[in-house]
């Protein structure tokens, strides 16, 4: 059984000209230990998405449908209290700048030691203490004894280490699920690669299951297992992440393929897919894609094409998709 | 590699030559604590630092030196209105009494009121603001609309009618004379924390959009603890600086109360009664006027100058004065 099952979910956000689905009919799923990569543009509903699995969304956005199983257990539906026990401690997030993302007035080992001691009231300041020296140990940044950064500010570390320590604070205690939203976007390239490695080096360490949400298909690549890909609120391709770039299906896919650069091959100019994203209060009738797509016919128009399973756990959702040309490589 | 630079420029300096220097996995400069630096900012703040001499020199005597004076109420008849001189510093009133003690033993009970309302007004006013601010809705607009009444309260009229009741029961704390320093301190207290409500209210507002509360939130800490321990530590500054001003506030309050007959009652002495003793006799015996004045008038400024340099020193954006 999956760790986290998430079956139709719609999340709605009250506008001055109605609700509107940033989020509709989502389905995905997570094994233990397993690591999917969300991939969408700005405002494609991934962040939101995310958010959702640790009940986050706050009014005017709401739940509308769906439902999302962790371990067996529903969390749509919980109360604040309720919900406040699985955050943290069964599904933990790391926000996209570790800058604002840390307190600045705090030392970086209060900081951590607070993240353990929100869920565990009864141990002392000390050993929370020993325990945040443990893991900003284990994520890079050195405890008290080892000349660590523990007595440090937020504002005295770079970009790296405040983000190794916001790792550790998500790490504090021993989530099973990690939703990671954009976590190295704010980082160099070179930061960025430290951080992925220091990622996947914990996550098999503590058998860790991860959701990493990002617009780079480039960083998607390098850390999942399987990509879904968000388009308009709903994924519209979801395959294993070797098979999803070599042979995307989806015309969106395709255009964002397509779109990236790639080392060692000339292909004269990059090809662009046309227009821009559709905003929350303009998502066109039929597939959300059609007004943008090369293969788009009439009846794309009609209806929300339903995700297909075109081979073994890769899905699409497009009518056209059989009919497709092969992608050219 | 480690390198120790002594001082900001210096620091930005190093960052604009080399920017291999300041790499991201290489040990930054051994930076200053945001506060550290506040501190720094507040010591080259040369009239702060005058405010905190004043200030150091007016507790010390009126808390230190005062126990070494004449007592305030003791009569000598023979030696009424005298000049100063090196007996009596501040000269004597019609009663003969030390006015030199009299000032101190006022400015005791003057600087204990100012503090408790400090202290006091701070809680109901931080507990209040950071309610609104946080929770936001219709709890905001219930607890600004009700501090804003209070605010818009003609403070001299209730605070008059308050002490002409005089001792009320306040069931477990006993009877209070609001008359009293006690009284004085809960009555001004209530007539003053509507600034720091509003104050922290706006800190808070901006606080909690920041996402550091939302990633305590994904943590799962609670309302409480995102409060106490994310939202109010950050507002400490303009909270610190505010209570400072409200003790130069309830200073002059007090006095103004006082002053017009309805503050802390004769004998017990008060810069405000002091003044208003005083004041029909100045042509004459002008000593008796002039010395309360005057402590009055350095605390107040010293602790504006206190409040204005913890501003600047809170505040980065602020040029530091050199």
């Amino acid at each position: 059984m999956s760790l986290l099952e998430v079956r139709g979910l719609a999340i709605a956000f009250d506008t001055d000209a109605g609700a509107r689905r940033a989020v509709d009919d989502v389905t995905f799923s997570i094994d233990a230990a397993e690591r999917v990569a969300l991939v969408g543009e700005s405002g494609s509903g991934k962040t939101v998405t995310g958010l959702a699995l640790l009940g986050l969304i706050d009014l005017p956005g709401r739940i509308v449908e769906g439902s999302i199983r962790f371990d067996g257990r529903e969390l749509v539906g919980l109360t604040e209290r309720e919900y406040r026990a699985v955050r943290g401690r069964e599904i933990a997030m790391v926000f996209q700048d570790s800058m604002t993302a840390l307190n600045p007035s705090l030392r970086v080992g209060d900081q951590v030691a607070e993240a353990v001691l929100v869920h565990d009231q009864a141990a002392s300041r000390a050993s929370a203490s020993a325990r945040a020296g443990e893991l900003l140990t284990l994520v890079g940044v050195g405890g008290a004894d080892d000349g660590g950064r523990v007595r440090d500010y937020p504002h005295q570390l770079s970009g790296g280490m405040r983000q190794r320590v916001v790792l550790a604070m998500a790490l504090a205690n021993r989530p099973r699920l990690l939703v990671a939203d954009e976590p190295t976007t704010a980082l160099d390239v070179t930061t960025q690669a430290e951080i992925l490695a220091l990622l996947e080096q914990l996550r098999r360490e503590q058998d860790l299951a991860l959701l990493f949400i990002t617009h780079d298909l480039g960083v998607a690549a390098g850390v999942a297992d399987r990509v879904a890909v968000m388009y308009a609120g709903r994924v519209v391709e979801e395959a294993a992440a070797t098979e999803l770039f070599a042979s995307p299906r989806h015309p969106y896919t395709r255009g964002l393929l397509e779109s990236s650069p790639r080392l060692g091959t000339v292909r004269g100019a990059l090809a662009a897919i046309p227009g821009q994203p559709p905003g929350l209060s303009e998502i066109p009738e039929g597939c959300a894609f059609h007004p943008r797509c090369g293969f788009a016919e009439p009846r794309c128009a009609q209806t929300v094409p339903p995700l297909e399973e075109v081979s073994t756990r890769h899905t699409v959702a497009c009518v056209r998709v059989h009919e497709l040309p092969p992608v050219a490589s | 590699m480690s390198m120790r630079i002594g001082d900001e420029s210096a620091r930005t300096r190093a960052e604009s030559i080399d920017p291999l220097l300041v790499s991201n996995e290489m040990a930054t400069p051994e930076g200053r604590s945001e506060w550290r630096r506040a501190l720094r900012r507040f010591r080259r703040h040369l009239p702060a630092m005058l405010g905190v001499v004043l200030l150091v020199l007016m507790a010390f005597a009126c808390f230190v030196v005062v126990r070494f004076v004449p007592s305030p109420t003791k009569l000598h008849l023979a030696n009424v209105y005298a000049h100063p001189s090196s007996s009596h510093w501040f000269g004597t009133d019609e009663l003969g009494r030390d006015s030199f003690s009299r000032v101190l033993h006022g400015g005791q009970i003057s600087l204990r009121i100012a503090l408790g309302v400090a202290l006091l007004s701070t809680v109901v006013g931080v507990v209040i603001g950071a309610l609104a601010g946080f929770y936001g809705g219709w709890l905001d607009g219930l607890l600004m609309r009700f501090t804003d009444l209070w605010i818009a309260l003609p403070a001299l009229p209730i605070l008059a009618l308050a002490v002409s009741i005089g001792t009320v029961d306040l069931g477990v704390f006993g009877g209070v004379d609001l008359g009293g320093p006690l009284g004085m301190t809960l009555l001004l207290s209530l007539l003053l924390w509507g600034s720091i409500a509003r104050v922290v209210r706006g800190a808070t507002l901006s606080l909690r959009e920041r996402e550091f509360v939302d990633a305590a939130r994904a943590m799962g800490a609670s309302n409480t603890r995102i409060i106490t321990r994310h939202v109010l530590p950050n507002c400490l500054g303009p909270i610190v600086v505010n209570a400072t001003l409200v003790v130069a506030e309830a200073i002059l309050v007090e006095t103004t109360l006082s002053f017009l007959g309805f503050g802390i009652q004769p004998p017990t002495p008060s810069w405000g009664n002091l003044l208003s003793d005083s004041i029909g006799t100045f042509e004459d015996y002008w000593w008796l006027t002039v010395f309360p004045g005057l402590a009055i008038f350095i605390t107040v400024l010293a602790i504006n100058f206190v409040g204005d340099g913890l501003r600047d020193a809170i505040d980065p954006r602020r040029p530091v004065r050199v």
